[in-house]
């Protein structure tokens, strides 16, 4: 068994490798996720340690950078790369964590809705419409001002519409499924509900699963960042990268590099995720019957 | 026109460095039907493909002589070129008639494009002479079915569409890859007389693709036999089938489906074997699949009763939409009846929560495996689920795979690393695991090779005195199932419409379904066709 798997693993890896479009989004994105791990050892400066005597200094290419702050400082003298690199935390915390929680709703609604069938079905699949007419920004909002700011707020406020995302796609391809010969065969010998659903239905939709999850990642950041943007997020001294972005906004015009950095940041890591994600649909591309 | 309307001398295809096909000599004449039989990956349709300009783009197709219709084929490179011969000089019909017709057009579209861009006929006559093409298809009511959609129309009318279509542009050469697989058995006898009809009135010569010995008896001039992209043999009809000289041909025409005897002289039937009690007693089944919130929905089973011995075998045969796999998953528990009962060994089959009652033999070797589950693991499920301990079960699994006749150490393999057959037998062990008394197979070898088929039948043969099992054996037509069958039941729009002893069935039916079904059964004889129009000369 062991041997199976280490050649199924060692597999994965050799055409990971294999792929110029992988490797890229694979390791730009190990890149951003070591950063934001090894932020307090990194030799960079406080991202929280004010000085109005510094402030706004441009990057250091610009006419009056200077090296201690690589990338410039901000309207109250912070260090714009070390408050990067540690907004990387939250905005990958808040992807990651919102991702798993939607995922796990949605996994397992999208379960109960496609297995059951019926009146159940009907009812969920109809919250879900209901949820994806509303517009989103709106009700997050909404929610947003009930369940507080933070990163835990945030996240149950992402999660509390993203779910219908995997709701959909997991139903779609638990009713593909449930309805092949081996389905049917676990069925005959009584095997139960929940054996059936973990042995036969989830390793079959997983590869879809994986994937939609993996892209949903990257949007999930950015609406991180429009909701700190906005003010909803997360706040202060906790740093992001969309309350960076807003804080930018009102010296655009003057300063453009205090929100062009965060900006540049937070492209690259949905770059990186989304083809870190194009290259997982192709390679687990679900080969069923 | 005097010569061959295609002659291959020495024709070869590559595809990505892999010879597929290799030296195959073919000659097809007017008015000639000839067939190119052979397994799945013998190259028979990547040679019929080849006279269409059809191969996949990587393909390489190299040959001495090659000529259709006086066109040299290996002077062809683009598409215009093939274009310009497709439909006037070659025309194809496919095997499955729904995705080789244009949803969206009609089918007078369809047979107009084909007058307009080979023929340059007006519209007003395309209308009359697409009418007429299908009046000659022997299609009711032409006029109307111009103005049809592909959907409206059953599969043996698609094919006939397919069919006026092929010969439209009038074409020398008709490719029919496997034209009747898709069918009902009952549709495909027509189809086949028609294909030969066709030939006869036009001259067209016709390259018939088919696995089906039975098919090529009934319908073809001369016979090449293809095995591995090579021709084995090629011959009369008569000859190849009174004399093969290969033994590959040979072993097929061994396994090939006759006409059982006692349907020409039935006071040859044997015995019906002594009923010792019933197994299974169903009685008044009756289904009804709902169509949305008001529909009256369908009535897939229409009071059934049937009745299983101890020990027997059971044929259940029915085509397409006749209830009988409806019937296989209210028996195994996968649907509820509406109304009914079910007695499993005078005991409440509904009520039994015992998986070793009975278990099931599916057709689909692919799907009927969980892709992502080691084939040992799907073997025991059966066992696991009734609670069987974890150690215990990798020694079963053993055993039960050198019972089907695999490889213990197979235990780790996943499903898509084995051949249809294979996993077949892995559908059998996993049945057999918790040694059930019933056994249903539904169609446990019309997916695979006919060579394979014989393997699988033969150790289902041997498995059933093992394991002392009684069995529902469901087929779609009534030839295979005679060979296997004690008793026979054949239904039809949701009813038995006949029951009784195998040869009771076979040789005096009494029910006219029965007797149709029966007229479908194709003889692997080449003198009892009953298509040829002219006597072969060996």
């Amino acid at each position: 068994m062991t041997d199976m798997t280490e050649t199924r693993r060692a597999g994965f890896f050799r055409a990971l490798l294999s792929s110029r479009a992988g490797m890229l989004g694979a390791g730009l994105l190990a890149l951003i996720v070591l950063a934001a791990l090894l932020a307090d050892w990194l030799p960079i400066a406080n991202p929280t340690r004010r000085s109005l005597a510094i402030r706004l200094l441009p990057p250091i290419w610009a006419e009056g950078g200077v090296p201690a702050h690589l990338l410039g400082t901000d309207a109250q003298g912070r260090d714009i790369l070390a408050r990067i690199v540690h907004g990387a935390r939250s905005s990958l915390i808040v992807g990651m964590a919102a991702v798993a929680l939607s995922g796990l709703i949605g996994m397992v609604l999208g379960l109960i809705a496609g297995m059951r069938g019926g009146i159940v079905d009907i009812v969920l699949m109809r919250i879900v419409d209901a949820i994806l007419a509303i517009p989103t920004m709106l009700f997050m909002l909404v929610v947003a001002l009930v369940a507080g700011t933070g990163i835990a707020p945030l996240v149950l406020v992402i999660a509390a519409t993203n779910w219908v995302n995997y709701t959909r796609i997991v139903r779609a391809e638990v009713l593909r499924v449930k309805d092949m010969d081996f389905v049917a065969a676990a069925r005959i010998s009584r095997v139960g509900t929940i054996p059936l659903m973990l042995r036969h239905i989830v390793p079959n939709i997983l590869p879809a699963f994986v994937v939609v999850a993996t892209l949903n990642v990257g949007s999930v950041i950015l609406t991180e960042s429009s909701l700190s943007f906005l003010g909803f997020g997360i706040q202060p001294p906790a740093i992001s990268w969309g309350q960076m972005l807003s804080e930018g906004r009102e010296v655009l015009a003057t300063s453009w590099w205090v929100s062009t950095f965060p900006g540049v940041a937070l492209t690259l890591t949905v770059f990186s995720i989304i083809l870190l994600g194009d290259w997982l649909r192709d390679h687990l591309d679900p080969r069923l019957p | 026109m005097t010569g061959p309307v295609l002659r291959y001398r020495n024709a070869g295809i590559e595809i990505g460095g892999r010879s597929l096909v290799r030296g195959v000599d073919l000659e097809v004449h007017r008015n000639e039907i000839v067939a190119l039989v052979g397994e799945s990956g013998s190259g028979k349709t990547l040679t019929a493909l080849s006279t269409l300009g059809l191969l996949p783009p990587t393909a390489r197709f190299t040959a001495d002589e090659a000529v259709l219709n006086g066109h040299d084929l290996r002077g062809l490179r683009t598409e215009g070129d093939w274009r310009a011969l497709r439909g006037s000089d070659v025309g194809i019909v496919f095997q499955e008639p729904l995705s080789s017709l244009n949803p969206v057009l009609t089918i007078g579209d369809q047979i107009g494009e084909v007058l307009r861009y080979k023929r340059g006929m007006p519209r007003r006559q395309r209308r009359t002479e697409a009418a007429d093409l299908l009046a000659r298809m022997h299609l009711a009511r032409p006029a109307e079915l111009l103005d049809e959609y592909p959907h409206q129309l059953s599969g043996g009318m698609r094919q006939r569409v397919m069919l006026a279509i092929a010969m439209a542009g009038e074409p020398s050469l008709l490719v029919a890859d496997e034209p009747t697989t898709a069918l009902d058995n009952s549709v495909q006898a027509q189809v086949l007389e028609l294909i030969v009809e066709t030939a006869e009135q036009t001259g067209v010569g016709v390259l018939f693709i088919t696995h089906d010995l039975s098919v090529v008896a009934q319908v073809a001039d001369r016979v090449a036999v293809m095995r591995g992209g090579e021709i084995l043999e090629s011959a009369p009809v008569g000859r190849l089938f009174k004399a093969p000289e290969d033994d590959y041909t040979r072993r097929l025409i061994r396994l090939a489906p006759k006409v059982p005897a006692v349907m020409r002289d039935a006071s040859l039937a044997q015995p019906a074997p002594p009923a010792p009690k019933p197994l299974l007693e169903l009685r008044g089944i009756t289904k009804r699949y709902s169509a949305g919130w008001r529909g009256q929905g369908t009535l897939a089973l229409d009071n059934v009763s049937l009745m299983v011995n101890e020990g027997e075998t059971l044929g259940l045969v029915g085509e397409s939409g006749s209830g009988k796999s409806s019937l296989a998953r209210i028996v195994t528990g996968l649907a509820r009846p509406d109304s009914g009962t079910a007695l499993f060994d005078g005991r409440d089959l509904f009520a039994s929560t015992d998986n070793s009652d009975l278990q099931m033999v599916f057709q689909d070797p692919f799907s009927s495996l969980n892709p992502r589950m080691r084939i040992g693991d799907s073997i025991v499920e059966p066992l696991r689920a009734r609670g069987m301990r974890r150690g215990a079960l990798r020694d079963r699994a053993a055993d039960l795979l050198e019972t089907v006749g695999l490889r213990s150490a197979m235990f780790d393999r996943l499903p898509h690393e084995l051949s249809g057959g294979q996993r077949q037998r892995v559908g059998i062990a996993r049945a057999l695991s918790v040694k059930p008394r019933l056994l249903i197979c539904d169609e446990p070898v019309s997916a695979l090779d006919v060579s394979v088929q014989a393997d699988i039948l033969a150790l289902l043969e041997r498995l059933r005195a093992e394991f002392r099992l009684t069995t529902i054996f469901i087929a779609h037509g009534l030839d295979s199932i005679y060979s296997v069958s004690d008793r026979v039941a054949v239904m039809q729009k949701g009813r038995v419409v006949e029951e009784g002893p195998r040869d009771a069935v076979f040789g005096a039916p009494q029910h006219d379904y029965t007797r149709r079904l029966l007229g479908a059964i194709l003889d692997s004889d080449p003198d009892n066709s009953r298509f040829r129009r002219r006597e072969e000369t060996l």
